[in-house]
């Protein structure tokens, strides 16, 4: 405790003293009990915000930052009585809003918190997210990222399964990468460099991608279409919290894709719901857009398809954090056809375009 | 012959006439005249009034001063007439004869003239003495003598040493050895009742008494011969017919010679006199008037000089003493049957008189003014009698004093300051006779003067003023002039002596010590005392002290330094009766040694001033006279106050060896005070806490009144506050949660500019034993405040003040401040400096509302502050 820490305290007292009969003795916020509070929202990633700011967004500061107003700020006001309120949730009074179901995991109590702000119409304190969606090739993912390779939930019929693994820490961005440690972040891909998917893309036959993040509710926030002539060049995407209003949180990224393949191959995916829509039939063959053959029992030809691959679900911070979402290459997709005609286990969750 | 004595007669009896005269017992004074003969010494004079008083042959001690009397040219060989009357008809006296001189040769001769004056007197007073044959050329000669002096024509002497000493002459049958020894003088007696001759050779004086039975009767005439020595000085004294005063004849006698052939031409003098008990005054040594008297006598007296002398005899018989007090020589002169007047009080033995006081030039422009001077001293001379011993006499009342004594004034103290001595000269010596003289018929022993020399102020030094004042010893004037001692110095008559002091209100003060000083009258006295002192100032006071004899050689010794002690006696308001007494009374005139002894003790102990005392050093200071000093005095009170200041001699017994002035230690009643506060940083805690940097200057005038006590003061003051606040984090607590936060971190600052103004309640040590005042001072202020939050992003609703900060930049807000001043304050002169910490609640009304909100508008705050002021009072 600094001296002028200590002096304020014995102005304060003296200033309570001074007036304690008359407006009554005032609690003052201890500065270990903001410690905790900050470091609790530090955690979350709801640094920085309003209630701790760091105009590098850096959460070191961010949390110093919190800390200092924590101190200053009197649990009888509305405002920070509001806010103490919510740091007291606990997750067992609103199981349902809970982002991480690991109770040993610094996020367990974040979203409860959370939710209890922005209940609270204090949106402004969970802080704006700036997320980089990044498209990386499933072996990519499975080797740096998730190791268990079973660690992101692959949902068929449900975007997203919160319940499978919401621990997740977005990736550190670059500034974050220098010094991990110090953010509520994954250094998985600090160090590697660019990402290149071409090969799968081309694989796949990809003709436009489009990358998106679904909410914790499970709404899409923001998605882009990247149509350029090569999109798998750069399959990266920021969604920026001037233009999107992203709250730190979990968040789900995506990448819809848009190709063509032959039907072999599109029905040894096997799924039929991925099958081509009959307004593919025709003469791909001339205007290379479909060739279907469906004589000799066997299907030929090429169909354009539209599949949709979710990435896990990352409690993406307040400031700048980058999110993956894996893009299977066909072998995968053949290799898990059973996974994903039942619809479950830890394959990649793939869905028609709606 | 009748012709001739109706002459005389008519000459005698038309001088004026004498008012009836009173009639005192002059024999008692008879043998007095010895004490106012002059010529002689003291002794010489009690040895002739003791042989006077004790009657017959005089011891032969006295044969010299009697020889020398009888040989005088005056009066003094007639007052042997009195002086030895016991010796009628005849004496004679020889002085030591010269070794191997026959002692009794000259009382032979003396004895020889006596037996032919004896002789000539018994042969011719006989009736029908001229009548005889043998007498018949003597009868001639005395029948011319007497036609000649009925028609005042020359007379022959009738009696001629070579007629009567042809062998053989039958009228008087005289001894021609002794005839050819001696002239024969004829003497006019006509009126005349008696007569006294004295006459001297070298060695002898001889002595007759005669009455009008010795006298000669020729057709009408009445005469008288005697035989004197030849060559020899005589001195013959009549008295006469209607005179009060005898009448002298005195001539060395070289023939045969006639006394008194026309008649006398007289004066008149009117003497105004006033005798006490013990004076009597005496003409060419006959008693006139002998006191106790107030009376105007006027008398006749031949023209011609006389003396005037005045005794003071005190004791009968041989014990009687007598003291010469006046001696004047008049000069008789017929005018035209006007008398000349003469005024004489002799009542009271010593006397003093104020001459005059001059001022010298410089004092035109100053504030001192002689005539102050003038009445300090007529008062004091008039109360000091019982000191001095010199009755005081206003010399206003005499018009007449103004000729020589106004001569003497302007001698004696000179504009140009001139010094007045021996070196002066012949004329002021002569000046001085004169003046004295006038003085002293007035009975005025001691005359005094003053001049008062003033100068200038000169840098530090104020105005000051040289008293100096010098008495003038009448008596001893005239001690010396009658005693015709001659080369005399004026300083042996004149004393003087100097006081400087600075300011009118010390005038009377170094009046009356030059005055005691020129009596020899020791003091012990404050001067200069400034009364009233700030209690904080070392009061200075000098203790002048004047001991006669008391001189030592080492300089002011412990033992003679006066002892200097001072105590509270109370609150000024509270005057003490002591402090009344000795305002109204003088020096003199106050409480006495007890009564300053009893307040003095009185008082309580503690606590202590303190005193210090040493030798002043100021040049007015300086004391010509070495038994005077002038002790400086600093003293010092523990507190304000009414003190006691008293200055004693360690064996001080009486009121005059003890002075005392009270010395009242105040503080300013009001002081009008300005005052800076400077806060800031870690001594200045707002409620918006948030990293704030504060600087606060708070500037503030005041006015206080200390009443009633002095160490508790009310008052009002106003003043300005300008803070500003910068939070160099940003915003400070969670406030403004919905704000765009770009720059939320980084500094923000408002300025607060208040005014405020508010009563104020004071206490104050005002003790002296360490040399500041310790102040406590609270002030509640009521005041407002503008907000100027121009530099406060707008997106901070909450840190500009809410939503009435979002079209402006300014808010007012009425607030309520506290503040104790804890001081230590000192005086640089006229001026207090104050130097301490200010305590204060800033926006109580905040606090005690919202104590902890977070907005630029809170002006709660908690500081303590450097505080710098000044102030000044009366």
């Amino acid at each position: 405790m600094s001296a002028r820490m200590t002096l304020a305290r014995i102005a304060s007292g003296l200033v309570g003293l001074a007036l304690g009969t008359c407006g009554g003795q005032r609690d003052v916020l201890l500065p270990d009990n903001c410690k905790s509070a900050c470091a609790t929202l530090a955690a979350c990633g709801i640094l920085p915000s309003s209630l701790g700011w760091s105009e590098s967004i850096d959460v070191t500061q961010a949390t110093e930052n919190c800390e200092f107003r924590c101190a200053r700020s009197d649990p009888d006001d509305e405002l920070p009585a509001a806010l103490f309120d919510c740091l007291a949730v606990t997750p067992e009074s609103d199981p349902a809003t809970i982002w991480c179901q690991d109770e040993a995991s610094q996020l367990y109590p974040c979203g409860p918190i959370a939710e209890c702000i922005r209940d609270a119409q204090l949106a402004g304190a969970l802080g704006s997210a700036t997320v980089e969606v990044k498209l990386i090739e499933r072996f990519t993912y499975e080797s740096l990222v998730d190791t268990n390779k079973n660690s992101f939930a692959l949902v068929q019929s449900t975007p997203l399964d919160a319940t499978a693994a919401a621990c997740r820490s977005a990736l550190c961005n670059e500034v974050e990468c220098l010094e991990p440690s110090l953010s509520p972040c994954s250094d998985s891909l600090c160090g590697v460099g660019l990402f290149s998917t071409e090969l799968t893309c081309e694989q796949l036959g990809v003709s436009a991608l489009e990358l998106g993040l679904f909410s914790s509710s499970g709404t899409t926030i923001a998605s882009s279409s990247l149509t350029d002539d090569d999109p798998c060049a750069a399959p990266t995407f920021v969604f920026n919290s001037d233009e999107y209003e992203i709250l730190a949180g979990p968040v789900r990224p995506y990448v819809r894709i848009r190709g063509t393949l032959g039907n072999d191959v599109l029905e040894s995916v096997g799924n039929p719901d991925f099958l081509p829509s009959p307004e593919t039939d025709g003469d791909s063959d001339t205007d290379g857009d479909t060739d279907t053959d469906t004589d000799g029992g066997g299907m030929v030809g090429e169909s354009q398809y539209c599949w949709t691959f979710y990435g896990p679900t990352f409690i993406v911070p307040s400031g700048s954090s980058i999110v993956v979402v894996p893009l299977p290459d066909l072998g995968f997709l053949v290799n898990n056809k059973q996974r994903l005609d039942e619809g479950m286990g830890d394959a990649f969750a793939i869905e028609p375009c709606q | 012959m009748a012709a001739i004595t109706q002459l005389l007669a008519l000459h005698l009896l038309a001088a004026p006439a004498e008012a009836a005269p009173a009639t005192p017992d002059m024999s008692a004074h008879r043998c007095s005249i010895a004490r106012a003969l002059p010529g002689l010494t003291e002794g010489e004079r009690l040895s002739l009034q003791a042989a006077c008083v004790r009657g017959g042959a005089p011891p032969p001690e006295v044969h010299g001063i009697i020889h020398r009397l009888v040989s005088s040219p005056d009066w003094r060989a007639s007052a042997l007439a009195e002086l030895l009357s016991g010796l009628a008809p005849a004496a004679s006296f020889t002085a030591t004869p010269s070794a191997g001189e026959d002692p009794t040769s000259a009382a032979l001769q003396a004895a020889a003239l006596a037996r032919a004056t004896r002789q000539i007197r018994d042969r011719l007073t006989r009736p029908d003495a001229l009548r005889s044959p043998a007498c018949a050329e003597l009868r001639r000669t005395l029948e011319d003598y007497v036609h000649d002096l009925d028609a005042r024509q020359p007379t022959l002497p009738p009696f001629s040493a070579y007629e009567l000493g042809v062998d053989g002459e039958r009228c008087l049958n005289l001894d021609p050895t002794t005839v050819a020894l001696a002239h024969f003088l004829t003497i006019r007696a006509d009126g005349l009742n008696e007569l006294f001759i004295a006459a001297a050779t070298t060695r002898e004086a001889a002595l007759q008494w005669l009455d009008s039975a010795d006298f000669i009767e020729v057709e009408g005439h009445k005469l008288a011969v005697v035989a004197v020595p030849r060559a020899a000085p005589v001195t013959i004294r009549a008295r006469a017919q209607n005179l009060v005063l005898p009448i002298h004849w005195h001539g060395i006698v070289t023939h045969d010679a006639t006394v008194w052939d026309n008649p006398l031409e007289l004066g008149c003098l009117s003497i105004t006199a006033r005798l006490d008990q013990d004076s009597v005054l005496l003409v060419d040594g006959s008693p006139l008037l002998a006191g106790p008297l107030t009376a105007t006598r006027t008398i006749s007296l031949p023209n011609g000089a006389h003396e005037l002398v005045a005794l003071e005899c005190v004791g009968e018989g041989e014990r009687r003493v007598c003291r010469n007090r006046y001696r004047e020589t008049l000069t008789s002169r017929g005018s035209g049957g006007v008398c000349e007047e003469l005024r004489l009080d002799l009542e009271r033995a010593d006397t003093v008189a104020l001459l005059g006081v001059t001022a010298t030039a410089s004092c035109d422009d100053s504030s001192i003014w002689d005539g102050d001077v003038r009445a300090h001293a007529t008062r004091y001379l008039k109360e000091s009698e019982p000191r001095t011993h010199l009755a005081f006499k206003d010399l206003q009342a005499y018009a007449s004093l103004t000729g020589a004594l106004g001569q003497l004034k302007s001698q004696l103290n000179p504009d140009a300051g001139g010094a007045v001595g021996a070196q002066t000269g012949a004329d002021s010596l002569d000046l001085l006779g004169t003046a004295a003289k006038e003085a002293w018929r007035q009975g005025i022993d001691t005359l005094v003067t003053f001049d008062v020399r003033c100068i200038p102020a000169r840098g530090d030094r104020p105005e000051s003023t040289a008293l100096r004042a010098r008495a003038v010893s009448v008596a001893e004037v005239f001690r010396r002039r009658q005693d015709d001692l001659e080369g005399l110095d004026l300083d042996r008559f004149i004393r003087e002596e100097a006081v400087g002091f600075t300011g009118p209100a010390q005038v009377g003060s170094a009046t009356e010590r030059v005055l005691d000083r020129l009596f020899s009258i020791a003091y012990l006295r404050v001067v200069e005392p400034r009364t009233a002192w700030t209690y904080r100032e070392r009061a200075r006071l000098k203790v002048a002290t004047y001991r006669p004899g008391h001189a030592r050689k080492d300089d002011d010794t412990a033992r003679d330094r006066p002892i200097v002690e001072m105590r509270r006696l109370g609150d000024e308001r509270d005057e003490p009766a002591i402090c009344k007494a000795l305002e109204r009374g003088t020096y003199r005139s106050g409480p006495s040694a007890a009564e300053l002894r009893e307040a003095f003790e009185a008082a309580p102990k503690r606590p202590t001033p303190h005193v210090k005392i040493e030798s002043s050093d100021d040049p007015i200071d300086f004391e010509g006279n070495t038994d005077a000093r002038v002790h400086l005095v600093e003293l010092r009170a523990p507190r304000t106050g009414v003190y006691l200041a008293r200055a004693r001699w360690q064996e001080a017994t009486g009121r005059p060896e003890v002075d005392a002035v009270c010395l009242t230690f105040r503080a300013n009643a009001t002081e009008l005070w300005g005052d800076v506060t400077i806060t800031g940083n870690v001594f200045h805690y707002p409620t918006i806490s948030g990293g704030a940097d504060v600087l606060l200057v708070r500037p503030r005038l005041g006015f206080t009144w200390y009443a009633p006590r002095a160490w508790t003061g009310f008052g009002v003051h106003g003043g300005y506050s300008y803070t500003y606040t910068a939070l160099a984090n940003g915003v400070p607590s969670w406030i403004d949660l919905n704000a765009n936060q770009m720059g939320s971190a980084d500094k923000v600052s408002w300025i607060r500019h208040g005014l405020f103004l508010g009563p104020h309640i004071e206490f104050r040590s005002r003790r002296t034993w360490v040399p500041v005042d310790l102040r406590a001072r609270l002030s509640p202020d009521l005041g407002v405040s503008i907000i100027n939050v121009a530099d406060v992003p707008v997106e901070f609703t909450s840190l500009r003040g809410g939503a009435s900060a979002l079209d402006k930049d300014t808010n007012v807000r009425v607030n309520v401040d506290l503040t104790l001043d804890l001081l230590l304050s000192y005086a640089i002169g006229r001026v207090t400096m104050m130097h301490g910490v200010q305590l204060g609640l800033t926006g109580l009304q905040d606090l005690i509302t919202d104590a902890t909100r977070v907005s630029a508008i809170n002006g709660g705050g908690l500081y303590i502050g450097l505080t710098l002021g000044v102030g000044g009072g009366k």
